[in-house]
């Protein structure tokens, strides 16, 4: 399970299980390389009012890092040192950590920085 | 203290630290992004706490005089080597500190930067609980 919600003016909750920061590995992992797949999101997931996004993509972006929709589908878009960051700490919660600290990165979303928070639900 | 300008575009051009005039190299970049990386010393200083009425003064005894605000609920020392953050998320303690984690835990960040070529390592984050 992963689940994106926006949860604040200025944060994004990413909420995932096991089976999910396997998926999420997988697509930071392919991320880095410059390839890029897609996972499905939980059907709650949504980070603007009404609109439900089904999959999510990661792809690098050297110059910033930002996330919006299309349509559908959610592209989380990170430097080097966030993809980096992301495959670091998603191990560690394959390995029984937590997800801690919660901040993962901040990302542009409509022209505002918002905080994208991790949490591994065990 | 800057902070009172934080949003102006003056304050953004006056950004620039470090360099000489004209130069727009976005490592040297106040307003650039800090990250963590898997290096970052993460610590939480549970021997204290702050209240909620001494974060401003928190905040200017670690920034020093001249500070910036460079986002909502950060902010950041002229010279780039510091950095307090308190988010709504990390005020309203909408997520947990400390190993093991304690969760719901309201607090601030006091953190320590590196400049890199596009923004800001976080070298230490030290977590302070807000009683």
């Amino acid at each position: 399970m992963i689940r994106f919600l926006k949860d604040g003016k200025y944060s994004i909750k990413m909420e995932f299980d096991l089976n999910g920061a396997k998926e999420l590995l997988k697509l930071f992992e392919l991320a880095y390389k410059n390839l890029s797949a897609s996972v499905l999101l939980d059907f709650e997931s949504s980070i603007e009012k009404g609109k439900y996004q089904k999959e999510l993509y990661v792809v690098k972006n050297d110059l910033d890092n930002r996330i919006y929709r299309k349509s559908t589908t959610l592209i989380l878009e990170l430097d080097n040192p966030s993809i980096e960051y992301g495959v670091h700490k998603l191990s560690e919660c394959i390995n029984g950590e937590d997800f801690y600290p919660a901040e993962f990165c901040e990302v542009s979303f409509r022209e505002t920085n918002v905080t994208i928070y991790g949490f591994f639900i065990k | 203290m800057l902070n009172n300008i934080a949003d102006s575009k003056a304050a953004r051009e006056a950004s620039n630290f470090g360099n000489s005039v004209g130069n727009s190299n976005p490592a040297n970049n106040l307003f650039g992004r800090d990250r963590f990386n898997r290096n970052t010393q993460q610590l939480t200083e549970w021997r204290r706490s702050i209240s909620p009425d001494d974060i401003a003064a928190e905040r200017a005894k670690f920034l020093g005089d001249d500070f910036i605000k460079i986002d909502e609920g950060k902010w950041r020392s002229l010279d780039g080597t510091r950095q307090f953050r308190v988010k709504p998320d990390d005020y309203l303690g909408k997520h947990g500190i400390g190993r093991p984690l304690v969760p719901n835990t309201p607090h601030v960040h006091f953190e320590f930067l590196s400049p890199t070529s596009n923004g800001f390592q976080v070298t230490k984050n030290v977590h302070v609980p807000i009683k």
